[in-house]
């Protein structure tokens, strides 16, 4: 996830990428795939992963590339090298990252000559507020003209194309379920928009958690943010797979409702954190909205972890309050799986073969740093943690995902 | 040359600045050397004020003859684990003491400055903490600085302040985890061991890899032919977290 607060990019917000909603929906030119790059500790590794991007690139017979990163600091060493490695094998690109002040890039070369900084504060340094400086649609709207801009440039303008008939590669089903009101009781249900949780989980989850002390599930609804939480350790969707693997077949999605998870330390009162954590009054601390934060009429479902002492420091520590968050979604996620009796919007997405059109992908650079810097690729269920794969254990060797998998929560993010 | 036709029109275009050469010749033996080490890696004693994670501009005072397990490390920019094992993975104050001793070095300044230099107010450190703490150590009579630095932002203020005291009369090197950070920034003279970011100064416990990184360093500030040259050091360390 992103180094501060402001700037980091949740599971949710991986969930409805705006980069890959504009490629997605652009018809001018092909959203061929995305390559999903973590940024390592050595710098040797850096180089060598970036190379390895340049190569997958180049065998995607890509045109050109948008680069979105949520660090900077040693995170741009990776940015650099993969804007380098990609024009090195012929391919523009356009970088997408937070620069302002404190972001500014720590070194460059010759290939990076185009980054659109999503810092949105008037100070342009990172602030605790999440979701401050997040990219959104209108930064992702001008990537999209700018890579096209390039790719004209560079000779392969967009519109002189002999487009040939067009190849649905994978279709995407999504079922949307308007939620309007969540509440406690004895029993988990979802029943003509209200969805109904079952109390006293708590225990249930800390009986195999030995690195967690307590645990509190509460509700919070629309509005009602004039209250303290915790530094937040991610946003996420209530999604779940009812056919086919993530990116195809079937998923059912609640809306209206997210999950937030926050998290302390017993004893030493530790936030989690990387760089500045985000604790505080919650109006004060989120911008809501985004695509990686709670929208303004959302419920918030709110896992907050109370960690052992020096458990809020360590990789397993948070990866223990993501697994008790996920076991909560998982009682939800047993009747949303057969839920036929409420009214639902569906969704149909594609990801589609366009034989003749420019090739164009998106490269997202996420952390793996290891400990509380870290992403997980490919869980059971949408936007869930249970199952993935550790982008630090898998020594960040780039990934390439279709669009489809990434709106279908493929990338979940730690912290 | 303007460079802009509307004032206070900002670019989203990134333009590289590489500053100007910095260069202070060493013309001593090592053995008769001052030897100060600064640090960017957030290192401070355990009874001074941490530093904000988020950006911080201010040093801590460190006596030379602060026994290590004194030491620890506020920092956000890394994984932390490796400076919890053993603080002179970033700040090798043990090594130092130990060269003293074997007559590699003349001896040590009486005390040195560490700041925090993640996500750290360029100006700032250009301006103020840099030249404050050249000052400073110049004062001490010192003639050579070593500095590391942890993560990315951290190469670059370790880099700000090191230029400082190069220009305050002092021979510096940089020891990089980010190699590229350091030379865009300009360091005067670079080495770089192959370890992650937060070891700059060697494997935690490894006394030996160390004292090498250590050693090497200081014979590249003696040896270094010209500005912003990088001697690679064969030292190789990953971490399992």
């Amino acid at each position: 996830m992103g180094l501060g607060p402001s700037i980091k990019m949740t599971t949710l917000h991986h969930f409805r990428c705006p980069v890959t909603e504009a490629l997605a929906k652009d018809e001018e030119v092909e959203f061929t795939g995305i390559i999903v790059d973590g940024v390592s500790d050595v710098f040797d590794d850096k180089v060598y992963t970036a190379k390895r991007v340049g190569d997958i690139a180049q065998c995607m017979r890509t045109d050109a590339a948008i680069v979105a990163i949520d660090g900077w600091g040693n995170h741009h060493v990776d940015f650099v090298n993969i804007v380098e490695q990609s024009g090195i094998r012929g391919i523009p690109s356009v970088g997408l990252s937070y620069i302002g002040q404190q972001g500014r890039l720590v070194c460059t070369n010759n290939y990076m000559d185009c980054i659109i900084d999503f810092n949105k504060s008037v100070s342009g340094y990172e602030s605790c507020v999440v979701g401050e400086n997040n990219l959104t649609d209108y930064d992702a709207m001008k990537a999209v003209a700018l890579v096209k801009n390039k790719l004209r440039k560079s000779g392969k303008p967009v519109n002189e194309v002999k487009a040939l008939e067009e190849r649905n590669l994978r279709r995407l089903t999504r079922k949307v379920f308007n939620i309007k009101q969540v509440q406690f009781d004895s029993h988990t249900n979802i029943e003509r928009g209200i969805l109904t949780l079952r109390k006293g989980m708590e225990q249930e989850i800390l009986q195999t958690e030995i690195r967690i002390k307590s645990l509190k599930i509460d509700i919070i609804k629309p509005g009602e943010h004039d209250r303290f939480v915790n530094s937040n350790l991610d946003y996420s969707p209530i999604a779940c797979k009812v056919r086919g693997e993530l990116g195809e077949g079937i998923t059912h999605l609640l809306r209206g409702v997210t999950v937030m998870v926050t998290g302390v330390e017993d004893v030493s009162g530790f936030q989690p954190s990387n760089i500045g954590s985000s604790e505080g009054i919650l109006k004060e601390k989120v911008v809501l909205d985004r695509a990686g934060t709670p929208g303004t009429e959302d419920y918030i479902l709110h896992v907050d972890v109370l960690f052992k002492e020096g458990e809020g420091r360590t990789a397993e520590g948070i990866m223990a309050a993501h697994r008790s968050a996920e076991r909560v979604v998982q009682e939800i996620r047993k009747v949303l799986a057969d839920l036929d009796n409420m009214k639902y919007t569906r969704e149909e997405l594609y990801d589609i073969a366009k034989p003749g059109k420019r090739k164009v992908i998106l490269v997202k650079i996420t952390s793996g740093l290891g400990n509380m810097y870290d992403t997980t690729m490919f869980p059971d269920e949408p936007g869930g943690f249970i199952g993935s794969h550790n982008m630090m254990t898998s020594q960040n060797v780039p990934y390439v995902i279709t669009p489809n998998q990434c709106r279908d929560g493929a990338i979940h993010t730690l912290l | 040359m303007k460079l802009t036709t509307k004032p206070g029109m900002q670019s989203e275009i990134f333009v590289p600045i590489t500053p100007k050469p910095v260069f202070t010749e060493l013309k001593k033996p090592l053995s008769e050397c001052k030897i100060a080490f600064i640090t960017a890696g957030g290192i401070h004693k355990k009874d001074q004020t941490p530093f904000n994670t988020s950006g911080d501009f201010s040093y801590r005072t460190i006596p030379f003859d602060t026994p290590s397990d004194q030491l620890m490390v506020t920092h956000g920019g890394f994984d932390n684990s490796d400076i919890n094992k053993d603080v002179n993975a970033m700040f090798p104050i043990d090594r130092l003491h130990e060269l003293v001793k074997e007559g590699f070095i003349g001896s040590l300044a009486d005390e040195t400055y560490t700041f925090m230099g993640g996500g750290g107010n360029v100006e700032k450190f250009v301006n103020e903490t840099g030249p404050e703490i050249a000052r400073k150590l110049k004062e001490q009579g010192v003639d050579v600085v070593l500095c590391t630095g942890g993560c990315g932002t951290c190469h670059r203020s370790a880099t700000i302040v090191t230029r400082c005291c190069e220009e305050a009369g002092m021979s510096c090197c940089v020891i990089a985890a980010l190699p590229p950070i350091a030379r865009q920034q300009g360091a005067p003279r670079i080495t770089a061991p192959h370890v992650p970011i937060g070891s700059n100064a060697g494997e935690p416990n490894n006394a030996p890899q160390q004292t090498a990184i250590i050693k090497e360093s200081l014979e590249w500030v003696r040896d270094c032919p010209s500005f912003n040259a990088t001697k690679v050091l064969p030292y190789e360390y990953r971490h399992n977290v």
